[in-house]
Protein backbone atom coordinates (compact mmCIF):
# COMPACT_ATOMS: atom_id res chain seq x y z
CA UNK A 1 0.00 0.00 0.00
CA UNK A 2 1.23 3.62 -0.81
CA UNK A 3 0.81 5.41 2.56
CA UNK A 4 -1.45 8.58 2.00
CA UNK A 5 0.21 11.98 2.07
CA UNK A 6 -0.63 15.31 3.11
CA UNK A 7 -0.41 17.77 0.12
CA UNK A 8 0.93 20.58 1.94
CA UNK A 9 3.52 18.78 3.57
CA UNK A 10 4.90 17.87 0.51
CA UNK A 11 5.74 21.02 -0.55
CA UNK A 12 7.61 21.94 2.71
CA UNK A 13 11.27 21.77 1.80
CA UNK A 14 13.10 19.75 4.70
CA UNK A 15 14.79 21.68 7.17
CA UNK A 16 17.77 23.49 6.03
CA UNK A 17 18.84 22.82 10.05
CA UNK A 18 18.46 19.02 10.25
CA UNK A 19 20.17 18.90 6.65
CA UNK A 20 23.24 20.67 8.28
CA UNK A 21 23.19 18.47 11.59
CA UNK A 22 23.49 15.95 9.44
CA UNK A 23 26.61 17.23 7.95
CA UNK A 24 28.06 18.17 10.95
CA UNK A 25 27.12 14.95 13.00
CA UNK A 26 29.24 12.87 10.39
CA UNK A 27 32.45 14.89 12.21
CA UNK A 28 33.37 14.76 15.73
CA UNK A 29 35.67 16.44 17.56
CA UNK A 30 34.02 19.86 16.11
CA UNK A 31 33.06 23.11 18.08
CA UNK A 32 29.77 24.06 17.26
CA UNK A 33 28.72 27.34 17.10
CA UNK A 34 24.94 26.22 15.17
CA UNK A 35 22.70 25.50 18.71
CA UNK A 36 20.12 27.15 19.30
CA UNK A 37 20.02 26.72 22.86
CA UNK A 38 22.08 27.64 26.79
CA UNK A 39 24.71 25.91 27.04
CA UNK A 40 24.00 26.10 30.51
CA UNK A 41 21.67 23.56 32.39
CA UNK A 42 18.66 24.56 33.79
CA UNK A 43 18.86 26.04 37.37
CA UNK A 44 19.71 23.54 40.11
CA UNK A 45 16.95 24.82 42.19
CA UNK A 46 14.25 24.36 38.79
CA UNK A 47 15.95 20.78 38.37
CA UNK A 48 15.26 19.87 42.48
CA UNK A 49 11.84 21.69 41.66
CA UNK A 50 11.13 18.94 39.08
CA UNK A 51 12.66 16.25 41.29
CA UNK A 52 10.45 17.13 44.47
CA UNK A 53 7.31 16.95 42.14
CA UNK A 54 8.08 13.71 40.67
CA UNK A 55 8.52 12.96 44.86
CA UNK A 56 5.33 14.29 45.40
CA UNK A 57 3.16 12.24 42.90
CA UNK A 58 3.05 15.10 40.03
CA UNK A 59 2.75 12.34 37.62
CA UNK A 60 -0.91 13.00 36.30
CA UNK A 61 -2.95 15.39 33.81
CA UNK A 62 -2.75 18.88 34.47
CA UNK A 63 -5.94 21.06 33.55
CA UNK A 64 -5.66 21.39 29.46
CA UNK A 65 -4.62 25.22 30.22
CA UNK A 66 -2.30 24.54 32.41
CA UNK A 67 -2.09 24.14 36.53
CA UNK A 68 -4.03 26.99 38.10
CA UNK A 69 -0.50 27.49 39.90
CA UNK A 70 1.83 28.13 36.86
CA UNK A 71 -0.69 30.56 35.15
CA UNK A 72 -1.14 32.50 38.24
CA UNK A 73 2.76 32.54 38.59
CA UNK A 74 3.23 33.25 34.45
CA UNK A 75 1.10 36.32 35.08
CA UNK A 76 2.34 37.25 38.10
CA UNK A 77 5.77 37.02 35.79
CA UNK A 78 4.82 39.07 32.97
CA UNK A 79 2.85 41.79 34.89
CA UNK A 80 6.57 42.21 37.07
CA UNK A 81 8.91 42.41 34.35
CA UNK A 82 6.89 43.68 30.98
CA UNK A 83 4.03 45.37 32.42
CA UNK A 84 1.08 43.75 30.88
CA UNK A 85 -1.31 42.16 33.05
CA UNK A 86 -3.17 39.05 32.11
CA UNK A 87 -5.84 37.14 33.60
CA UNK A 88 -4.67 33.59 34.76
CA UNK A 89 -8.37 31.84 34.26
CA UNK A 90 -8.97 33.51 30.59
CA UNK A 91 -6.13 34.72 29.20
CA UNK A 92 -2.98 32.45 29.35
CA UNK A 93 -2.61 28.41 27.72
CA UNK A 94 0.47 26.86 28.68
CA UNK A 95 1.81 24.28 26.39
CA UNK A 96 4.48 21.99 24.74
CA UNK A 97 6.89 24.49 23.77
CA UNK A 98 6.88 27.89 22.09
CA UNK A 99 6.38 26.37 18.86
CA UNK A 100 3.33 24.31 19.92
CA UNK A 101 2.01 27.48 20.98
CA UNK A 102 2.80 29.01 17.46
CA UNK A 103 0.91 25.93 15.44
CA UNK A 104 -1.71 26.38 18.16
CA UNK A 105 -2.60 30.38 17.36
CA UNK A 106 -2.01 30.03 13.30
CA UNK A 107 -4.43 27.29 13.14
CA UNK A 108 -6.92 28.73 15.42
CA UNK A 109 -7.43 32.17 13.17
CA UNK A 110 -6.34 30.88 9.75
CA UNK A 111 -8.62 29.78 6.89
CA UNK A 112 -7.13 28.56 3.44
CA UNK A 113 -6.07 30.92 1.78
CA UNK A 114 -5.64 33.56 4.28
CA UNK A 115 -1.91 35.27 4.42
CA UNK A 116 0.14 35.88 7.22
CA UNK A 117 3.01 38.52 7.20
CA UNK A 118 6.33 37.08 8.52
CA UNK A 119 9.38 38.92 9.39
CA UNK A 120 12.51 37.18 7.29
CA UNK A 121 15.04 36.20 8.32
CA UNK A 122 13.28 34.73 11.04
CA UNK A 123 12.81 30.90 13.11
CA UNK A 124 12.51 28.27 10.64
CA UNK A 125 9.16 27.13 12.22
CA UNK A 126 7.05 29.97 11.21
CA UNK A 127 6.32 29.49 7.52
CA UNK A 128 5.97 25.61 7.51
CA UNK A 129 3.27 25.91 10.37
CA UNK A 130 1.62 28.92 8.77
CA UNK A 131 1.32 26.46 5.87
CA UNK A 132 0.43 23.27 7.21
CA UNK A 133 -2.79 25.28 9.03
CA UNK A 134 -3.66 26.43 5.22
CA UNK A 135 -2.51 30.07 5.07
CA UNK A 136 0.04 31.66 2.55
CA UNK A 137 3.50 32.55 4.59
CA UNK A 138 4.36 36.18 3.51
CA UNK A 139 7.67 37.51 3.65
CA UNK A 140 8.82 40.89 4.59
CA UNK A 141 11.72 42.09 5.47
CA UNK A 142 11.57 46.04 6.48
CA UNK A 143 8.71 47.52 8.45
CA UNK A 144 8.17 49.67 5.44
CA UNK A 145 7.17 46.52 3.36
CA UNK A 146 4.44 45.86 5.32
CA UNK A 147 2.07 48.46 4.31
CA UNK A 148 2.74 47.09 0.45
CA UNK A 149 2.65 43.11 0.98
CA UNK A 150 -0.67 43.74 3.14
CA UNK A 151 -4.30 42.33 1.12
CA UNK A 152 -7.64 41.59 1.97
CA UNK A 153 -6.29 38.30 2.82
CA UNK A 154 -4.02 39.18 5.29
CA UNK A 155 -5.03 38.34 8.98
CA UNK A 156 -1.92 38.25 10.79
CA UNK A 157 1.17 40.15 11.13
CA UNK A 158 3.95 37.03 12.81
CA UNK A 159 7.68 38.57 14.20
CA UNK A 160 9.71 37.63 16.95
CA UNK A 161 12.35 39.64 18.89
CA UNK A 162 15.17 39.88 20.09
CA UNK A 163 15.47 37.75 16.85
CA UNK A 164 16.69 34.44 16.04
CA UNK A 165 18.89 34.31 13.84
CA UNK A 166 19.86 37.95 13.47
CA UNK A 167 19.87 38.79 17.38
CA UNK A 168 18.15 42.04 16.41
CA UNK A 169 15.47 43.51 18.67
CA UNK A 170 12.83 46.25 17.54
CA UNK A 171 12.91 49.82 18.99
CA UNK A 172 9.71 51.34 20.93
CA UNK A 173 9.63 53.52 17.36
CA UNK A 174 9.27 50.47 15.11
CA UNK A 175 7.19 48.87 17.02
CA UNK A 176 4.80 51.97 17.35
CA UNK A 177 5.14 51.74 13.67
CA UNK A 178 3.97 48.01 13.66
CA UNK A 179 1.52 48.52 16.12
CA UNK A 180 -0.62 51.23 13.86
CA UNK A 181 -0.13 48.80 10.86
CA UNK A 182 -1.63 46.03 12.90
CA UNK A 183 -4.69 48.45 14.40
CA UNK A 184 -4.97 50.16 10.64
CA UNK A 185 -5.28 46.59 9.16
CA UNK A 186 -7.34 45.02 11.82
CA UNK A 187 -4.14 42.16 11.70
CA UNK A 188 -3.81 40.13 14.75
CA UNK A 189 -0.29 40.64 15.89
CA UNK A 190 1.58 37.35 16.63
CA UNK A 191 4.57 38.44 18.45
CA UNK A 192 7.21 35.75 19.80
CA UNK A 193 8.73 37.14 22.51
CA UNK A 194 11.05 34.03 23.86
CA UNK A 195 14.13 35.62 23.86
CA UNK A 196 12.97 38.81 25.91
CA UNK A 197 14.62 38.08 29.18
CA UNK A 198 17.89 38.20 26.72
CA UNK A 199 18.46 41.55 25.99
CA UNK A 200 21.70 43.47 26.44
CA UNK A 201 21.46 47.17 26.49
CA UNK A 202 18.00 48.22 26.30
CA UNK A 203 14.71 46.93 28.38
CA UNK A 204 12.70 44.51 26.35
CA UNK A 205 8.86 46.32 25.08
CA UNK A 206 6.70 43.82 24.97
CA UNK A 207 4.65 44.01 22.01
CA UNK A 208 0.77 44.22 24.01
CA UNK A 209 2.01 47.10 26.58
CA UNK A 210 1.40 49.20 23.29
CA UNK A 211 -1.64 51.21 23.62
CA UNK A 212 -4.39 49.50 22.23
CA UNK A 213 -2.24 46.05 20.97
CA UNK A 214 -3.40 43.91 24.19
CA UNK A 215 -6.84 42.97 22.27
CA UNK A 216 -4.93 42.58 19.07
CA UNK A 217 -1.44 40.44 20.16
CA UNK A 218 -1.04 36.55 20.96
CA UNK A 219 1.97 37.27 22.88
CA UNK A 220 3.84 33.69 22.76
CA UNK A 221 7.17 32.73 25.16
CA UNK A 222 8.52 30.42 26.91
CA UNK A 223 11.00 28.95 29.84
CA UNK A 224 13.64 27.26 27.25
CA UNK A 225 15.85 30.39 26.47
CA UNK A 226 15.75 32.65 29.30
CA UNK A 227 16.03 29.34 32.38
CA UNK A 228 17.59 27.47 29.85
CA UNK A 229 15.26 25.07 30.29
CA UNK A 230 14.56 23.64 26.82
CA UNK A 231 14.48 19.74 27.47
CA UNK A 232 11.45 20.55 29.99
CA UNK A 233 9.10 21.64 26.48
CA UNK A 234 7.61 24.19 28.25
CA UNK A 235 5.73 27.52 26.06
CA UNK A 236 2.78 29.54 26.74
CA UNK A 237 0.44 31.94 25.26
CA UNK A 238 -1.19 35.29 26.52
CA UNK A 239 -3.41 36.36 24.13
CA UNK A 240 -7.79 37.66 24.36
CA UNK A 241 -10.06 35.43 26.10
CA UNK A 242 -11.64 34.08 22.28
CA UNK A 243 -8.12 32.87 21.01
CA UNK A 244 -6.99 31.26 24.54
CA UNK A 245 -9.89 29.15 23.99
CA UNK A 246 -9.89 28.21 20.83
CA UNK A 247 -5.87 27.32 21.08
CA UNK A 248 -7.01 25.53 24.23
CA UNK A 249 -9.54 23.64 21.92
CA UNK A 250 -7.04 21.95 19.99
CA UNK A 251 -4.11 21.49 22.10
CA UNK A 252 -6.85 19.51 24.58
CA UNK A 253 -7.06 17.31 21.52
CA UNK A 254 -3.18 17.14 20.45
CA UNK A 255 -1.54 17.45 23.30
CA UNK A 256 -4.02 17.48 26.83
CA UNK A 257 -1.44 19.25 28.42
CA UNK A 258 1.90 20.16 29.04
CA UNK A 259 4.38 18.11 31.30
CA UNK A 260 3.06 17.91 34.51
CA UNK A 261 6.64 17.79 36.11
CA UNK A 262 8.28 20.72 34.41
CA UNK A 263 4.82 22.74 34.94
CA UNK A 264 5.99 22.44 38.66
CA UNK A 265 9.79 23.03 38.00
CA UNK A 266 8.49 26.54 35.90
CA UNK A 267 7.13 27.89 38.76
CA UNK A 268 10.37 28.14 40.95
CA UNK A 269 11.97 29.53 37.52
CA UNK A 270 9.62 32.57 37.33
CA UNK A 271 9.58 33.13 40.99
CA UNK A 272 13.09 32.22 42.23
CA UNK A 273 15.87 32.30 39.39
CA UNK A 274 16.37 36.44 38.65
CA UNK A 275 19.79 35.82 39.91
CA UNK A 276 20.45 32.77 37.73
CA UNK A 277 19.30 34.82 34.74
CA UNK A 278 21.31 37.88 35.09
CA UNK A 279 23.99 35.79 35.62
CA UNK A 280 23.36 33.99 32.37
CA UNK A 281 22.60 36.94 30.60
CA UNK A 282 26.12 38.71 31.61
CA UNK A 283 27.90 36.00 30.39
CA UNK A 284 26.20 36.14 26.97
CA UNK A 285 26.68 39.68 26.89
CA UNK A 286 30.51 39.41 27.29
CA UNK A 287 30.64 36.70 24.82
CA UNK A 288 28.43 38.69 22.25
CA UNK A 289 31.40 41.89 22.52
CA UNK A 290 33.92 39.18 22.11
CA UNK A 291 32.80 37.58 18.80
CA UNK A 292 31.79 40.96 17.34
CA UNK A 293 35.64 42.32 18.21
CA UNK A 294 36.67 39.22 16.38
CA UNK A 295 34.89 39.43 13.65
CA UNK A 296 35.49 42.95 13.08
CA UNK A 297 38.82 42.00 13.35
CA UNK A 298 38.09 39.32 10.23
CA UNK A 299 37.33 42.41 8.07
CA UNK A 300 33.33 41.52 8.37
CA UNK A 301 30.89 43.93 8.91
CA UNK A 302 28.73 43.23 11.82
CA UNK A 303 26.35 45.00 13.85
CA UNK A 304 26.27 44.63 17.67
CA UNK A 305 23.15 42.40 17.97
CA UNK A 306 20.95 43.78 21.08
CA UNK A 307 19.65 40.15 22.10
CA UNK A 308 19.38 36.54 21.72
CA UNK A 309 22.52 34.55 21.16
CA UNK A 310 23.12 34.56 17.46
CA UNK A 311 25.26 37.04 15.45
CA UNK A 312 23.91 36.70 11.50
CA UNK A 313 27.12 38.45 9.53
CA UNK A 314 27.30 38.43 5.77
CA UNK A 315 30.24 36.53 4.77
CA UNK A 316 30.12 37.31 1.11
CA UNK A 317 31.22 40.59 1.03
CA UNK A 318 34.67 39.86 2.92
CA UNK A 319 35.09 36.28 1.68
CA UNK A 320 33.39 35.97 -2.06
CA UNK A 321 32.05 33.04 -0.69
CA UNK A 322 28.36 31.82 0.04
CA UNK A 323 26.76 30.63 3.18
CA UNK A 324 26.64 27.13 2.76
CA UNK A 325 30.64 26.74 1.19
CA UNK A 326 31.59 29.15 3.91
CA UNK A 327 30.01 26.72 6.42
CA UNK A 328 31.04 23.06 4.60
CA UNK A 329 35.13 24.45 4.55
CA UNK A 330 34.91 25.84 7.64
CA UNK A 331 33.70 22.88 9.11
CA UNK A 332 35.95 20.76 7.39
CA UNK A 333 39.30 22.64 7.20
CA UNK A 334 39.21 24.00 10.95
CA UNK A 335 36.00 21.90 12.30
CA UNK A 336 33.74 24.80 13.45
CA UNK A 337 30.27 24.15 12.75
CA UNK A 338 27.89 27.57 11.92
CA UNK A 339 24.57 27.21 10.15
CA UNK A 340 24.61 28.92 6.71
CA UNK A 341 22.00 31.68 6.28
CA UNK A 342 20.53 29.88 3.19
CA UNK A 343 18.58 27.49 5.86
CA UNK A 344 17.07 31.03 7.18
CA UNK A 345 15.67 31.31 3.51
CA UNK A 346 17.53 31.38 -0.28
CA UNK A 347 17.63 35.13 0.18
CA UNK A 348 20.23 35.04 3.07
CA UNK A 349 22.52 32.51 1.30
CA UNK A 350 25.10 35.14 1.86
CA UNK A 351 25.36 35.00 5.53
CA UNK A 352 26.02 32.11 8.24
CA UNK A 353 24.25 32.10 11.72
CA UNK A 354 26.57 32.20 14.56
CA UNK A 355 25.34 31.10 17.88
CA UNK A 356 27.52 31.74 21.04
CA UNK A 357 25.38 30.09 23.67
CA UNK A 358 29.32 28.32 23.64
CA UNK A 359 32.13 28.56 26.75
CA UNK A 360 34.28 31.71 26.16
CA UNK A 361 37.30 28.88 26.36
CA UNK A 362 35.85 27.15 23.34
CA UNK A 363 34.57 30.54 21.52
CA UNK A 364 38.39 31.73 21.50
CA UNK A 365 39.86 28.46 19.79
CA UNK A 366 36.58 28.51 17.27
CA UNK A 367 37.39 31.83 16.26
CA UNK A 368 41.16 31.64 16.09
CA UNK A 369 40.41 28.48 13.79
CA UNK A 370 38.06 30.62 12.08
CA UNK A 371 40.27 33.59 11.23
CA UNK A 372 42.52 31.58 10.29
CA UNK A 373 40.27 30.09 7.33
CA UNK A 374 39.21 33.33 6.57
CA UNK A 375 43.02 34.68 6.15
CA UNK A 376 43.58 31.50 3.98
CA UNK A 377 40.74 32.62 1.48
CA UNK A 378 43.22 35.56 0.45
CA UNK B 1 36.75 46.07 33.92
CA UNK B 2 37.80 44.93 37.01
CA UNK B 3 34.81 43.43 38.21
CA UNK B 4 34.53 41.45 34.79
CA UNK B 5 38.51 40.63 35.42
CA UNK B 6 37.92 39.21 39.05
CA UNK B 7 35.03 37.34 37.75
CA UNK B 8 36.92 35.18 35.29
CA UNK B 9 39.83 35.13 37.28
CA UNK B 10 37.80 33.44 40.12
CA UNK B 11 36.06 31.36 37.55
CA UNK B 12 39.75 30.10 36.10
CA UNK B 13 43.05 31.30 37.46
CA UNK B 14 44.99 29.90 35.06
CA UNK B 15 43.09 31.80 32.17
CA UNK B 16 46.20 33.45 30.00
CA UNK B 17 46.79 37.00 30.13
CA UNK B 18 45.67 37.11 26.18
CA UNK B 19 42.61 35.25 26.69
CA UNK B 20 41.48 37.71 29.14
CA UNK B 21 42.16 40.73 26.85
CA UNK B 22 40.51 39.18 23.94
CA UNK B 23 37.85 38.90 26.16
CA UNK B 24 37.99 41.94 27.56
CA UNK B 25 38.44 43.71 24.41
CA UNK B 26 41.93 44.78 25.52
CA UNK B 27 45.81 44.55 25.49
CA UNK B 28 47.43 41.67 27.43
CA UNK B 29 49.97 43.88 28.78
CA UNK B 30 46.98 46.24 30.36
CA UNK B 31 45.84 43.14 31.87
CA UNK B 32 49.34 41.96 33.30
CA UNK B 33 49.24 45.72 34.76
CA UNK B 34 45.36 45.48 36.77
CA UNK B 35 46.30 42.09 37.81
CA UNK B 36 49.62 43.63 39.28
CA UNK B 37 47.77 46.37 40.76
CA UNK B 38 45.16 44.33 42.30
CA UNK B 39 47.40 41.55 43.84
CA UNK B 40 49.54 44.89 45.11
CA UNK B 41 46.39 46.36 46.61
CA UNK B 42 45.69 43.28 48.24
CA UNK B 43 42.12 42.89 46.20
CA UNK B 44 43.26 39.64 44.72
CA UNK B 45 45.20 37.80 48.00
CA UNK B 46 46.46 34.70 46.08
CA UNK B 47 45.27 32.25 43.41
CA UNK B 48 45.08 28.59 44.58
CA UNK B 49 44.53 25.15 43.20
CA UNK B 50 41.92 22.65 44.37
CA UNK B 51 42.97 19.20 44.18
CA UNK B 52 40.97 16.04 44.37
CA UNK B 53 42.61 14.40 47.25
CA UNK B 54 39.51 13.43 49.39
CA UNK B 55 41.70 12.51 52.17
CA UNK B 56 43.64 10.24 50.38
CA UNK B 57 47.84 11.51 51.71
CA UNK B 58 46.48 14.04 53.88
CA UNK B 59 43.62 14.59 56.59
CA UNK B 60 41.53 17.50 57.23
CA UNK B 61 39.65 18.67 59.94
CA UNK B 62 37.16 21.55 60.71
CA UNK B 63 38.12 22.66 64.48
CA UNK B 64 35.88 24.83 66.85
CA UNK B 65 37.29 26.83 68.89
CA UNK B 66 36.03 28.52 72.28
CA UNK B 67 38.00 31.72 72.86
CA UNK B 68 37.50 33.66 76.17
CA UNK B 69 38.49 37.79 75.34
CA UNK B 70 40.60 39.53 78.05
CA UNK B 71 40.91 43.52 77.75
CA UNK B 72 43.51 44.33 74.79
CA UNK B 73 43.35 40.76 73.57
CA UNK B 74 40.30 40.46 71.32
CA UNK B 75 39.79 37.86 68.87
CA UNK B 76 41.84 39.07 66.37
CA UNK B 77 45.09 38.48 68.18
CA UNK B 78 43.99 35.06 68.61
CA UNK B 79 42.57 34.66 65.47
CA UNK B 80 45.92 36.42 63.80
CA UNK B 81 47.96 33.99 65.83
CA UNK B 82 46.69 30.58 65.04
CA UNK B 83 46.16 32.05 60.78
CA UNK B 84 50.52 32.30 60.87
CA UNK B 85 50.35 28.24 61.63
CA UNK B 86 50.73 26.10 58.25
CA UNK B 87 48.77 23.17 59.42
CA UNK B 88 45.29 25.63 59.57
CA UNK B 89 44.57 26.38 56.10
CA UNK B 90 41.44 28.68 56.93
CA UNK B 91 40.92 30.62 59.80
CA UNK B 92 37.68 32.25 60.12
CA UNK B 93 35.73 34.35 63.13
CA UNK B 94 32.08 33.16 63.19
CA UNK B 95 29.19 33.54 65.11
CA UNK B 96 27.51 31.15 67.20
CA UNK B 97 28.18 28.40 69.60
CA UNK B 98 31.76 29.01 68.70
CA UNK B 99 34.27 31.06 68.01
CA UNK B 100 37.03 30.79 65.45
CA UNK B 101 36.37 27.81 63.10
CA UNK B 102 39.54 26.58 61.55
CA UNK B 103 40.26 23.91 59.01
CA UNK B 104 43.41 22.20 59.52
CA UNK B 105 45.35 19.25 57.47
CA UNK B 106 48.27 17.10 58.69
CA UNK B 107 49.38 13.42 57.28
CA UNK B 108 47.41 11.77 59.94
CA UNK B 109 44.83 11.62 62.37
CA UNK B 110 47.54 11.99 65.01
CA UNK B 111 49.22 14.75 63.14
CA UNK B 112 46.10 16.78 63.32
CA UNK B 113 45.26 15.86 66.95
CA UNK B 114 48.37 16.66 68.31
CA UNK B 115 48.58 20.19 66.71
CA UNK B 116 45.12 20.76 68.10
CA UNK B 117 46.26 19.71 71.77
CA UNK B 118 49.64 20.88 71.60
CA UNK B 119 49.41 24.06 69.64
CA UNK B 120 45.60 25.36 69.82
CA UNK B 121 44.01 24.31 73.13
CA UNK B 122 47.21 25.33 75.24
CA UNK B 123 46.65 29.17 73.92
CA UNK B 124 45.44 31.44 77.71
CA UNK B 125 42.50 32.51 75.62
CA UNK B 126 41.35 29.06 74.21
CA UNK B 127 38.90 27.88 76.34
CA UNK B 128 37.86 24.42 74.56
CA UNK B 129 38.28 23.01 70.88
CA UNK B 130 36.02 20.33 69.10
CA UNK B 131 38.26 18.53 66.29
CA UNK B 132 35.40 17.04 63.43
CA UNK B 133 37.35 14.83 60.67
CA UNK B 134 36.69 15.07 57.54
CA UNK B 135 35.15 12.43 55.34
CA UNK B 136 34.78 13.39 52.11
CA UNK B 137 34.37 16.21 49.88
CA UNK B 138 31.65 17.15 47.48
CA UNK B 139 32.04 20.94 46.96
CA UNK B 140 35.08 23.04 47.36
CA UNK B 141 34.96 26.71 46.46
CA UNK B 142 32.32 26.16 44.19
CA UNK B 143 33.73 23.43 42.18
CA UNK B 144 32.00 20.28 42.36
CA UNK B 145 33.96 17.26 42.69
CA UNK B 146 33.48 14.37 40.56
CA UNK B 147 31.74 16.08 38.36
CA UNK B 148 31.53 15.62 34.63
CA UNK B 149 31.43 18.15 32.02
CA UNK B 150 29.65 17.09 29.00
CA UNK B 151 27.58 18.99 26.66
CA UNK B 152 24.70 17.14 26.18
CA UNK B 153 23.08 18.99 23.52
CA UNK B 154 22.69 18.40 20.01
CA UNK B 155 25.33 20.18 17.41
CA UNK B 156 23.25 21.90 15.05
CA UNK B 157 19.43 22.49 16.61
CA UNK B 158 16.89 26.16 15.07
Amino acid sequence: MKIPSNKILETIPPSGIRKFFEIVAENPDVISLSVGEPDFDAPWSVREAAIAALENGATHYSANRGSSELRGAIAKYFARKFGVAYSPEKEILVGNGASEIFDLVVRSVLNPGDEVLLFAPSYVMYAPLVALAGGTPIFVQKISEIAKKISPKTKALVFGYPSNPTGATFTKSELTKIAALVERNNLLAISDEIYAELSYETKHISFASLPKMKAQTATISGFSKAFAMTGFRLGYLLAPENLVAAANKIHQYCALCANSISQVAAIEALENCDAEVAKMRAEYKLRRDFCVRELRKMGFTVQKPAGAFYLFPNIRKRTGLSGDDFALNLLKKERVAVVPGSAFGAEFADHIRISYATGLAELETAFERMAHFVQSLK
Amino acid sequence: MKQKLLALLTKNPRISASSLAKILGTTAAKIEAEIQKLLKSGEIVGFATILNSNGQDEITAMVEVRVTTQRGRGFDEVGERLAKFPEVVNAFLISGSHDLNLLVKGKSLADVANFVNRKVAVLESVTGTTTHFLLKKYKEDGLIFGEKVSDQRLKVSA
